[in-house]
């Protein structure tokens, strides 16, 4: 089995991974390349999941066989059974009632069959007389090497003056006294090891691993209670553990930086570094409570104003505490104007507002962001090698600029195919890995930008907006829709509406779907115009419409198609139906592998400049679908905050050039 | 006694890498691993690449990795230090999970929250209560700080 050649992948091919590490020791030199297909592994290759233990890979002699026919080695099922004590089964968690430990030999003979092991060899099985009676030994030797996992020999001692010494306290003494060598009592005690996998040390050694660690062992000592006199703990989940129990956290600083907490001997030097650096509650009910405290004189005013308004009783805003007087950050602290302090307005205002949040933006190394381009172009290539390759070859040639930043665009776009490809991310991550300032970075980042802001035009494009020119049905838009706490009608929601990611190739129009949609729209848009100039009801009625042509030079249809859109909206209820003809909040979310377009997010312009103007009016008069009109919808915004005051009505259709 | 497994399980990871995922040692050093997760199409993750930085005991595979996420990210099982909040992490640890398997539940996770079991519950509850306002925000953060 062990020569056989395996389809094992082409590990050698593979060498994208950060480190090789380890792998080299494993495979020393009997590895060969056959077509990157197979390779055909030394005989003592432990790289074979046949032959090796799944939990602690090492080559399987004698095994441990469950009722639910897994296999593991002797020792990790005895570890588990005896170290742990757990009675499940390693791999699939079963509680197990009996086990069978046999050798790899018979378990292999039997395909791992529980049922039919225990039917050959239940005649012979050997049990223990009173530890672990419930495994059935095959063989007197599988159950002496198991059982002698348990054995506290000294391995110093000569072959055949074994002695078992019971205990690891009495071994360890037997060590001392006998080999001036030493145990490491807190991996004895703790690290649920097997005694003869414990390390036997000198004392120098054993100084050495108890405060820096061992190498090569992903142990990097026994952590020390700074207050507990050099106490040290097996591992930092024990020392966690110690600290919460017997010291004290300071969780206002844990609250501003969860990374440092710091942590007091007792209450008494916590409450010390309370008054030093926060704001007591000095009240004294409040004191004997203990960890009445706050990150700021605001929240603490806020606490004092909730919780002892009845002592107080002045002017909230001059009380302080006699202790909180220095050291605040101001930044925090908000004054207000006298009367607008009131309670409910302040405590809404901790914790999640603040602690949660966006603290200065961190900073990563250049070593991060050139890892971010890597990973993502694997990603973006089903881990590729070849393809790969010729992603680093480009990036060589860009950096060396036989590329232009443009051409480099054209190649990822040729080169990165699969539908998750964003090569927009790609540029910006490579614009990251040069020097802001430098040619490189800003022409990657001005391609980046370009589309983003295509992308944001296109959202914008999707917007429905308001066009109301005619303030008084405007008004009861802004309160009644958008302004007011219409939070339970269904349409509070559309603003919130995720502003999609993007994806580059898609045209936007190119869905019937829409196309359609706005179509019917414009017809209903029509006959509540006429309505509208007849019976003065409470509709208004506004349209746009427009062309669009895009830039994408990828795409054949990129000036072909153009859709016009009309936006109509109603101050009352009516609305509400018009809103629902638009099949606005079902937009869906685009995934990279559908081939829809991300077009239709929709994301309606601030509530704000809702029906504040009239950028434009009826521009169902106009040719829709000449490609000469184009409209300009990022100028809109600036459009409609600007004619808040405009005559209502004689506005012409406002014509715009969209492209890059 | 564990550098085995883990060596193991790097050789499995670079043979047969995971689609979304990647993973492998920082330096020399096998027991400190550095993983990277491709944010899934499917949630407001998409377009992000999350790091995680990974400690394995020393009695791992007995003991679960520790996991932490170095990329900040909006979720409700993850806090601002990157913990993350899952039960095979923890409790439901199991010695024959492996670092491949921890990483795609992780992604799973990414795209389904658990806010009955939170660690921000500030998070967990606007989720709850304005899913929108929730992925608005973890997408802006994925754009800030994962892409």
């Amino acid at each position: 089995m062990s020569e056989k050649s395996q389809s094992s992948g082409s590990k050698g091919r593979r060498n994208f991974r950060r480190t090789q590490g380890p792998q080299t020791k494993s495979s020393g030199g009997g590895k060969e390349q056959n077509n990157g297909k197979s390779a055909s592994r030394s005989t003592d290759s432990d790289d074979e999941d046949e032959d090796v233990c799944l939990i602690c890979a090492e080559p399987l002699h004698y095994v441990s066989l469950t009722p639910c026919n897994h296999k593991t080695c002797n020792k990790c099922a005895f570890r588990q059974l005896d170290l742990y004590e757990k009675k499940n089964c390693l791999i699939c968690r079963t509680e197990i009632e009996e086990v069978v430990f046999t050798t790899n030999d018979i378990a292999n003979a039997h395909k791992h069959n529980y049922a039919d092991v225990v039917k050959k060899y239940k005649s012979s099985f050997i049990h223990n007389k009173t530890d672990f009676t419930y495994i059935n030994f095959t063989s007197e030797d599988v159950q002496k090497q198991t059982m002698d996992l348990r054995k506290f020999y000294c391995q110093l001692c000569p072959e055949d003056k074994l002695e078992d010494f019971g205990t690891y306290q009495k071994l360890h003494e037997h060590l001392r006294s006998e080999h001036n060598k030493a145990l490491c009592m807190i991996c004895a005690t703790h690290k649920r090891a097997f005694p003869s996998e414990l390390t036997i040390f000198t004392p120098n050694q054993l100084r050495n691993h108890q405060s820096r660690g061992d190498e090569g062992e992903g142990f990097k000592g026994h952590p020390m209670c700074a207050f507990c006199s050099g106490r040290r703990f097996y591992s930092d989940d024990e020392l966690y553990l110690h600290m919460r129990e017997k010291h004290e956290k300071c969780h206002i600083c844990d609250k501003i930086d969860s990374k440092n907490p710091q942590y007091f001997k007792d209450y008494e030097q916590l409450f010390e570094h309370f008054k030093h650096y926060h704001y007591i509650c000095t009240v004294p009910s409040c004191l004997e409570m203990k960890f009445v405290v706050f990150k700021d004189e605001l929240e603490l005013q806020a606490h004092i104003l909730q919780e002892h308004g009845n002592i107080i009783r002045g002017k909230p805003k001059f009380f302080q505490s006699e202790l909180s007087t220095f050291i605040s950050t101001p930044s925090r602290v908000v004054r207000e104007d006298g009367g607008h302090t009131n309670t409910s307005n302040l405590s809404s205002l901790p914790s999640g507002s603040s602690s949660n949040g966006r603290q200065e933006e961190p900073t990563e190394s250049p070593e991060m962001k050139q890892l971010r381009l890597e990973e993502r172009a694997k990603y973006y290539l089903d881990n590729s090698n070849e393809e790969y390759a010729r992603f680093l070859q480009y990036n060589e040639q860009f950096d060396k600029s036989r590329l232009t930043a443009l051409n480099l665009l054209e190649s990822y776009r040729n080169l990165f195919t699969t539908p998750q490809s964003d090569v927009y991310l790609l540029i910006r991550n490579l614009a990251e890995t040069y020097p802001k300032n430098s040619k490189k970075y800003k022409d990657l980042n001005s391609i980046y930008l370009a589309n983003e802001e295509r992308m944001e035009r296109q959202n914008t494009n999707n917007n429905l907006p308001s066009l109301s020119n005619d303030r008084s049905y405007s008004v009861p838009v802004v309160s009644n829709t958008w302004g007011g706490s219409g939070g339970t009608t269904p349409r509070s929601n559309i603003r919130n509406l995720p502003s999609l990611p993007t994806s580059n190739h898609a045209d936007p129009f190119a869905n019937p779907y829409k196309t359609k949609s706005f179509k019917s729209l414009n017809r209903g848009t029509a006959s509540l115009s006429n309505s509208n100039s007849s019976s003065r009801t409470s509709m208004s009625s506004n349209t746009v419409s427009f062309t669009q042509s895009f830039a994408d030079s990828r795409k054949p249809e990129k000036r072909a198609t153009a859709s016009s859109y009309a936006a109509n909206l109603n101050t009352t209820s009516g609305s509400k139906n018009k809103l629902a003809q638009l099949d606005l909040p079902s937009l869906p979310t685009p995934k990279p592998k559908v081939v829809i377009p991300p077009v239709h997010k929709t994301i309606l312009p601030n509530p704000k400049g809702w029906g504040k103007t009239a950028p434009s009016k009826n521009a169902g008069h106009s040719n829709a679908f000449d490609d000469d009109l184009q409209l300009d919808l990022s100028n809109l915004s600036v459009k409609s905050g600007n004619g808040k005051n405009k005559k209502k009505g004689n506005q012409k259709q406002l014509l715009f050039h969209i492209g890059i | 006694m564990s550098s085995k497994r883990i060596s193991k399980e790097l050789r499995d990871i670079e043979r047969d890498p995971p689609t979304s995922c990647s993973a492998g040692p920082v330096g020399d050093d096998l027991y400190h691993w550095q993983a990277s997760i491709m944010g899934p199409p499917d949630s407001p993750y998409a377009g992000g690449v999350f790091f995680l930085t990974i400690h394995f005991p020393t009695d791992y595979p007995f003991k679960p990795p520790k996991i932490a996420f170095t990329t900040k990210i909006y979720h409700p099982n993850i806090n601002a230090n990157g913990n993350i909040c899952l039960d095979i992490l923890k409790d439901q640890w199991s010695p024959a999970l492996t670092l491949s398997k921890v990483l795609l539940s992780i992604c799973s996770l990414l795209t389904d929250a658990n806010p009955d079991d939170p660690l921000v519950p500030e998070i967990a509850n606007i989720y709850k209560t304005d899913r929108p306002k929730y992925e608005a925000t973890a997408r802006e953060w994925t754009k800030k700080y994962a892409v």
